[in-house]
């Protein structure tokens, strides 16, 4: 790009800003009272059961949760991948990508899928993602109320979880807040990661006709496995979302 | 307490009965309306055309004619909204006559709205005087009574007020296509909303549509009568105002028959 | 640009709206989706709100949003600087023209930077790029464009253009779908939504891998933090982004809002008021291009703010005009939309919402223009209030009706007939004696011309200006007694002393 060129969009946007500035000026300001925001939240933090509400949610904007225990997590991501293998595709065997951010975590779910009927694929080749069958993701964190799942590009591949017809996500319980609301109060990664994503289940459509259609251009499938926390992973959620 | 009637010009135009109603049932009540003779048009048609410094000068007679009176009562859904929402907005804000309409919109009510919120009337303990007093109904309500929080509110009240068979109107919330000048420079858009309307009512097997605003219901009659001319079989149903309906259930109006 | 939505200049909206009340189909599809859509949005608020917090929800966002416009211009900055501070690319357009030409100017780079030239475009759902033309401009310069969105992309193969905010081909049948995919993608013929998008999603898949440029809107604009917000249901936005090397977003300098900490109440409004959702599927927020280390995303992103209009209403007393976040709710809720369809608006926007932005929107340089092309919009309303009660940002539609209805009447943009037909009637309100004769006179005008049936005289087919009423229905004039005459005679019995005791 060349000097011309900059020179030419920066005063574009400086008598932008200009013509702005007069019109904000040629009127007076609305005499309207500073509002509370709070009035958006529907689900509160102190409710004991986040994880139930969590759950009921997801499940009721069309994702499946599969709740476990932090041992058997293994077992129950081997059964999704089995369920699907059987049922979704020709040769019965799930090309995955595998997109988490907790190295330690990311290793465990190689290793599950080395038991699954799976093959790993790259997770650099950006191309690639468009042959795959799943995507295996972990969660910045994770909301009640909507029953939404939250995903930025830091130590993930960006689209991992939106290319594939398959998104399996990992959820630890204690990842999970209680309102839309509480996420932007917190420090989080919507704001400073190339791209984060609020997930509130499957693609959708009801362009033609109305009919609901999922799968359109994302998963038609996404899969939560939530995982009840002990240990190791409740202050490894809490360095995440905090 | 004065109570004065705001008869409306298109009420007293065409809906005579249900003006004559408005007074009955009040009386009823114990509340003597007057009716200030000076009393024209408050200027809807004026504002919701354009001309809102014509109808400012028509709002301004309004604030003077209901001047001395503690609460002025309509039986048209419509000019009461226009009262309440639209008249304070016509002056220059701090202006006497913009005081002037604030007040007259804190003391105007649309009659059902008045029975319910300002006299907090009994719900009659006696049984309509005959069967006929208490026909099978279903209310369309005025959409103007959104902007006072009172739509959907008149077939609630009438079935409180010992009405036995007010029947739920499907798709009540939708305009019946009125709209005053709308119905006139968009013909088609309106009777479509019309008929819709009338077919809605005519699945509820009701006899007697009750409609909270003049214009509406002339709107709505007049469609049904040429809908009648045009095939007999298409069902029929009279049309009353919220005031007719009370003053039957209470014996104060012959009803009549259906046409 | 698509005669649907840029039609010919002045606008007669009668011919469409004529059209599409005698189309059986179109009935049936718009009636049926706009009732739904609008039953949904009131269930889910009342369940999950209740009606007192809704009321509440929608004045924090109406005030928040009023808010930001009002400082529009220093958001504005902190946006620009936040955004550069990304690593995005910002440009700024006055009109169509100028966001075109920027588009085209970045796609002209592409063959130096990536050794290919750009040909291939991927493009989200945005109403902005239908306002400017986009597609039009793109392709003409041989960028080959498709819209991703499915109801978009249908309407594009076919040559139609949507008529509805947020179900763009609301007024198309599965038929019309199926017959354009056979004609353009080859497929087999069928009417199954679930093998349609099959279909789509194939096709689209090989699009996204081998696109040159991703275009697409935004919803929000986060000043505090640079960042743009996109809600889809699709993931269309998603795959447009991450897929190209080149991604622009076009975006109304409206969108701006504060910060984050603003946009909770936007998010929950805007999916509850459009389809029911809670959110939409996917709500992305991006902030520049891909970073160091990561394989994938648009390695420039560039964000196009364009005013088209926006400023001349911003610096006008509709200002309020511009809190609207294009949910599609009034839409649904209003009456006259869901009879004459979104094409009878002669506009990308539709419905309550566009029969007042249109106008403003495309006043042109001396702000004369606009209510002149569009005369037709501001009356084609009954003022019913239902798109004001569905506005989750509270924008008073039908003051705004009033207001543009008062304005042609100054231009002289409505009949004169009409103007002193209305005079007429003041002059007469102001003088009781008169009004009450003339309305008297009228009374028994009609009565001798109706036929009477005992209780009314009917007339059907009155002369001058009541004559728009009898072309589809009656007018009845009750032969009760006046109201004057009955009350005078009854305030009369009532106040006399009861017979007994004068006696």
């Amino acid at each position: 790009m060349n000097d011309a060129t900059i020179r030419a969009r920066d005063a574009g946007v400086a008598a932008l800003l200009e013509r702005v500035r007069r019109a904000v000026a040629a009127q007076p300001a609305s005499a309207m009272n500073a509002v509370d925001l709070s009035i958006a939240r529907r689900t509160s933090a102190s409710n004991s059961d986040l994880a139930t509400i969590f759950a009921t949610r997801a499940s009721s904007v069309g994702m499946r949760v599969t709740r476990c225990a932090s041992d058997a997590l293994h077992t129950t991501v081997a059964a999704i991948m089995r369920a699907h293998a059987d049922t979704s595709t020709p040769n019965q065997t799930l090309r995955t990508v595998v997109a988490i951010r907790d190295a330690s975590l990311a290793q465990r779910m190689r290793d599950c899928l080395s038991s699954c009927p799976a093959t790993l694929a790259r997770d650099d080749d950006a191309d690639g993602l468009f042959d795959c069958d799943v995507g295996i993701t972990d969660v910045d964190c994770a909301i009640a109320d909507s029953g939404s799942l939250v995903i930025s590009t830091i130590g993930r591949m960006r689209n991992a979880w939106i290319t594939p017809p398959i998104h399996l996500a990992i959820v630890f319980e204690s990842q999970i807040l209680a309102d839309l609301v509480d996420l932007f109060e917190i420090r989080n990664e919507c704001t400073t990661a190339a791209s984060t994503t609020i997930i509130t289940g499957p693609s959708k459509t009801a362009d033609i006709e109305g009919v609901l259609v999922t799968g359109v251009h994302g998963p038609a499938y996404v899969e939560i496995v939530l995982v009840a926390d002990e240990s190791k992973h409740v202050a490894d959620a809490h360095a995440l979302i905090r | 307490m004065r109570v004065a009637l705001f008869t409306t010009c298109l009420a007293e135009a065409l809906a005579p009965r249900s003006l004559q109603a408005t007074v009955l049932v009040l009386e009823h009540f114990g509340v003597t309306p007057e009716v200030p003779a000076e009393q024209t048009c408050c200027g809807q048609p004026l504002l919701s055309n354009g001309l809102p410094e014509e109808a400012a000068t028509l709002a301004r007679r309004m604030c003077v004619i209901f001047r001395a009176f503690d609460a002025v009562v309509t039986p048209s859904g419509s000019c009461c909204a226009i009262v309440r929402e639209r008249f304070a907005d016509l002056f220059v804000h701090g202006s006497d006559d913009h005081r002037d309409a604030l007040a007259l919109a804190a003391r105007t009510f649309e009659l059902v709205e008045f029975l319910e919120t300002q006299l907090r009337v009994a719900v009659p303990t006696t049984s309509a005087p005959s069967p006929e007093c208490d026909p099978s109904m279903t209310c369309h309500d005025a959409c103007h009574l959104r902007g006072i929080h009172r739509h959907g509110c008149t077939a609630p009240f009438l079935t409180a007020f010992g009405c036995r068979d007010v029947r739920p109107l499907p798709d009540m919330a939708q305009c019946c296509g009125f709209g005053g000048m709308f119905s006139t420079q968009f013909p088609e858009v309106s009777s479509a909303l019309g008929q819709e309307k009338l077919a809605h009512v005519a699945t509820t097997g009701a006899s007697t549509l009750v409609v909270s605003d003049t214009g509406c219901g002339a709107h709505l009659a007049g469609l049904a009568h040429r809908q009648r001319a045009d095939n007999n079989s298409a069902a029929a149903f009279r049309i009353i105002s919220p005031a007719e309906a009370l003053a039957h259930r209470l014996g104060l109006l012959a009803m009549e028959s259906i046409a | 640009m698509n005669e649907l939505i840029a039609p010919t200049l002045p606008y007669d909206m009668m011919p469409r709206a004529r059209a599409a009340i005698a189309d059986v189909h179109l009935q049936q599809f718009v009636g049926r989706a706009t009732h739904l859509k609008d039953e949904q949005r009131k269930s889910v608020f009342g369940a999950d709100f209740g009606h007192d917090d809704y009321e509440l929800l929608r004045s924090v966002a109406a005030t928040t949003k009023q808010q930001a416009l009002d400082q529009l211009d220093v958001l504005l900055e902190q946006f620009i600087e936040r955004a550069q501070a990304h690593g995005s690319i910002v440009h700024a357009a006055v009109d169509a023209a100028q966001a075109c030409a920027i588009a085209l100017s970045i796609a002209a780079q592409h063959e130096a930077k990536y050794a290919v030239k750009a040909t291939r475009c991927v493009k989200s759902k945005s109403m902005l790029t239908e306002e400017i033309g986009l597609v039009d401009a793109l392709t003409r310069a041989g960028i080959e464009t498709v819209e991703t969105d499915l109801g978009e992309f249908i309407l594009q193969i076919d040559n139609d253009a949507p008529s509805h905010i947020v179900t763009p081909m609301i007024h198309k049948d599965r038929a019309a779908a199926a017959r354009s995919f056979v004609r353009v993608l080859g497929s087999r013929y069928t009417e199954d939504p679930e093998e349609l998008t099959a279909i789509a999603r194939a096709h689209m898949r090989g699009l996204y891998r081998h696109a040159h440029i991703g275009v697409s809107g935004a919803n929000f604009l986060l000043a505090e933090e640079g960042t743009a917000v996109i809600c889809t249901n699709e993931g269309n936005f998603d795959l447009s982004v991450g897929g190209p090397p080149v991604h622009i977003m076009f975006v109304g300098i409206e969108k701006l809002l504060r910060g984050a900490r603003d946009l909770a109440p936007f998010l929950k409004l805007l999916a509850r008021s459009g389809t029911g959702q809670p959110l939409t599927v996917y709500t992305s927020f991006v902030n520049g291009p891909r970073r160091a280390g990561e394989s994938n995303g648009p390695k420039e992103l560039h964000i196009v703010l364009v005013d088209a209009g926006r400023t001349g209403i911003l610096g006008s007393s509709k200002r309020e005009l511009l809190r609207c976040i294009r949910c599609g709710a009034c839409l649904n809720a209003c009456p006259v939309y869901r009879k004459v369809g979104g094409h009878s608006y002669g506009s990308v926007y539709s419905g309550p919402i566009g029969a007042v932005l249109t106008p403003e929107l495309n006043r042109g340089a001396a702000r004369a223009e606009g209510l002149a092309n569009y005369p037709d919009l501001p009356r084609a309303s009954s003022l019913c209030g239902a798109c004001l009660e569905a506005c989750p940002v509270k924008i008073d539609i039908p003051k705004f009706l009033l207001h543009a209805r008062a304005e042609l009447r100054t231009r002289t943009l409505s009949p004169a007939s009409e103007s002193r037909a209305l005079r007429l009637w003041r002059w007469l309100a102001q003088r009781p004696m008169l009004f009450r004769l003339a309305i008297r006179a009228s009374r028994l005008h009609a009565r001798m011309l109706g036929q009477n049936d005992g209780r009314h005289a009917w007339i059907s087919n009155a002369p001058g200006p009541a004559a728009g009423w009898t072309q589809s229905r009656d007018l009845g004039i009750a032969s009760a007694q006046p109201f004057r005459a009955w009350f005078v005679q009854h305030a009369a019995e009532r106040d006399a002393p009861p017979k007994e005791a004068a006696r």
